[in-house]
């Protein structure tokens, strides 16, 4: 009953929620802004903002809670300036976004020498890490024991899957959201205040990613250069292969989760194989999904594409 | 002066403020980060000038860039968004190493076979991202994008894996023979044949937009899709051709920056050049002559860099920084709009700024 492979299949489930995290996050915050119309190209950069602020709020208070509220802050500010560019100064969106991918790469390489005088990481001796929660119930039923042991944040995301989905779909706000992505001239000459509408929606996107750094960062303790790895591109992909819905575009992230998590455990387990190519695996996966998923919405009558 | 004069001047006000506050940031930065703020802005502004070596570093600086802008600027104009450009540097590098490396002789005539190789290998995968968008209907921003990353990877895997020197003592292959590298100018600097190079393709790219029917489809394919198509234009095809062609180039200046500076293909060996080539056409306004400058202005912000960091207490990454800001307000056109307002008079009326990217819905109002 208790077989090596069982054990085996648990802890591999374990290790793809863990790896989803932070892609679903991200493609809850793409799903957002995509719905407003705004294809998020910054996620990229948000997230890796959040993460760095949230070592830094960590290192400097001592405090985990503090640690992420910083990384939660830090993604909302920077996802401001995307704003604010892009919607309200009227820079390229897309221009925009990558401008946000290099000034946090750039800004965040250069706080870190700063802070730390080393180049490319950052790290605060005994500062505390983001730690497992256990759930006495979980922990004791065999087959649902790989739920049990997550951060808080692992847990906290499947509940903003349920909640975004409430948001977008089941309010106002949500209602207006979607008017604006789906025509803007129409929003517009209905009184919507399209601009408006989606800075919010840019904002809370940054909320998402902000919280999806934290989740990086400070589970592994300290923040290192580009740490976010392309996950910004590949929540932003989750979110149009999960075609628009949350719960689309968390299945999505379980798939792009799984890829990462293979990539890793094949690191480990199987040292013939590069790394290079292991590191790029997650990439060639997305792309396979995001061509899949295009040409099959295209299918459907070709509303969708730009 | 005319409406359309006035845009103009609007236009180059914009850019200027747009770099005059990048750079207001990046002095700022320096003054509250150094302990010698006064030395180190100095090695930034004056450095790049002050001799022959900084000089021609300057230069040589800006000559990868030449490639990555010229090509940025045809595909933005084709209305492509190439954002795999870093990957295919890292491409056409690998591509065309492996070919000066295995080449049975030792001739300046094997140079332009594996430049060849390398436009192959560019505009095979920024093509391919082309070919994606008008068959699959994926968008080429996310998929250049991904191509893009995956190459940099492959890059790394096959330099390691069968390239590499095991004597070098780090992921680089084996120096390039003698022959297979581009002479020097203003030694010791480590400017050399590929600036100019780069400056002729600059020239070429713009008679060819400018002056030919092909150029002429491009632009049109670009600026109004539907008008393109009715009078008959390939749009799809055309625009394949112009991810292709940026992919061209790109690959061009990963090749080049082998034989011409690193003489060996060494690991993570791109500045940023794919990526920066996208500012310098935004700066160049996608003009191809416009490239010449808008290189020169990288080419010297990432030198004064380099000497402030190599003659004071300041980290080179400071290029990165006012890079990015630049990058942030190169497209704003409430800038224009702002300082157009202030040139206005009543009879004139405005047409916007000179290039319109697409994905700005939009018009100015």
């Amino acid at each position: 009953m208790t077989g090596l492979t069982q054990v085996l299949n648990l802890q591999l489930l374990f290790d793809l929620l863990r790896m989803t995290t932070p892609i679903l996050l991200l493609a809850l915050g793409a799903m957002i802004t995509d719905r407003g119309g705004v294809l998020n190209i910054a996620l990229e950069g948000l997230v890796l903002f959040g993460a760095f602020t949230a070592v830094l709020g960590t290192g400097v208070t001592g405090n985990l809670l503090v640690g992420v509220l910083c990384g939660i802050l830090g993604g909302l500010l920077l996802s401001l300036a995307f704003g604010w560019f892009s919607l309200y100064l009227r820079g390229n969106i897309f221009i925009v976004g990558l401008a946000t991918n290099a000034f946090a790469s750039a800004v965040t390489t250069y706080a870190a020498w700063l802070v730390s005088g080393r180049e490319g990481s950052l790290r605060f001796q005994g500062s505390p890490t983001l730690g497992a929660v256990n759930i006495p119930l979980l922990r004791d039923v065999p087959f649902l024991s790989f739920l049990n042991g997550h951060t808080v944040i692992d847990y906290v995301a499947w509940a903003l899957v349920v909640a975004v989905s409430i948001i977008v779909f089941r309010t106002r706000f949500g209602l207006r959201l979607r008017a604006v992505g789906e025509d803007p001239e129409a929003a517009r000459a209905a009184g919507i205040e399209v601009r408006r509408i989606q800075f919010v929606a840019v904002a809370a996107s940054g909320l998402l990613a902000g919280l999806a750094g934290a989740q990086l960062s400070l589970t592994l303790g300290g923040f290192v250069q580009d740490m976010s790895a392309g996950r910004g591109w590949i929540g932003l992909v989750a979110s149009i292969v999960g075609n628009g819905t949350a719960w689309g575009s968390a299945a999505a992230s379980v798939l792009f989760g799984a890829a990462e998590g293979i990539a890793n455990s094949l690191q480990i387990t199987a040292k013939q194989v590069p790394t290079q190519l292991l590191f790029a695996l997650p990439y060639v996966i997305t792309l396979v999904a995001l061509v899949f998923g295009s040409a099959t919405r295209r299918g459907r009558g070709d509303a969708l594409d730009g | 002066m005319s409406g359309r004069q006035l845009d103009r001047l609007a236009d180059a006000l914009s850019l200027l403020f747009t770099v005059l506050v990048s750079l207001g940031a990046g002095v700022l930065i320096i003054y509250l980060t150094s302990k010698d703020p006064a030395g180190a802005l100095k090695a930034f502004f004056i450095g790049p000038f002050s001799n022959r070596l900084f000089f021609g570093n300057m230069l040589q600086a800006a000559s990868p860039l030449l490639f990555t802008g010229v090509g940025i600027a045809i595909a933005f104009r084709a209305g492509a968004f190439n954002l795999g450009g870093e990957g295919q540097v890292y491409a056409g590098g690998l591509v065309g190493t492996a070919v000066l490396l295995y080449a049975p002789w030792h001739t300046a005539w094997i140079i332009p076979v594996a430049a060849v190789a390398a436009i192959v290998a560019g505009a095979a995968f920024a093509g391919l991202s082309g070919w994606l968008r008008t068959r699959f209907g994926a968008t080429e921003v996310i998929t250049s994008f991904l191509i893009g990353s995956t190459l940099i990877y492959l890059f790394e895997f096959f330099l390691r894996r069968y390239l590499v020197d095991p004597t070098a003592g780090f992921p680089a292959t084996a120096p390039l023979a003698p022959a297979f590298r581009f002479s020097r100018v203003l030694m010791p600097s480590n400017l050399n044949l590929s600036f100019f190079i780069g400056l002729a393709m600059v020239v070429l790219v713009h008679v060819v937009m400018f002056r030919t029917g092909f150029g002429y489809q491009l632009r049109m394919a670009g600026l109004n899709p539907r008008f393109a198509r009715s009078s008959g234009m390939p749009v799809g095809r055309l625009f394949v051709i112009a991810m292709a062609l940026s992919g061209a180039f790109a690959a061009l200046a990963g090749i080049f920056a082998v034989t011409g500076v690193q003489g060996r293909l060494v690991t993570g060996f791109s500045a940023n050049y794919g990526w920066n080539g996208i500012t310098v056409a935004l700066i160049a306004r996608l003009y191809p002559l416009g490239v010449i400058p808008a290189a020169l202005l990288y080419g010297y912000l990432h030198a004064g860099a380099n000497t402030a960091a190599l003659l004071s207490d300041v980290s080179p990454r400071i290029a990165a920084i006012i890079q990015s800001l630049i990058f942030y307000l190169i497209t704003a056109q409430a800038i224009f709009a702002w300082i157009r307002r202030g040139l206005a008079r009543r009879s004139d009326t405005s047409e916007g700024p000179a290039a319109v990217l697409p994905g700005d819905r939009e018009p100015l109002e």
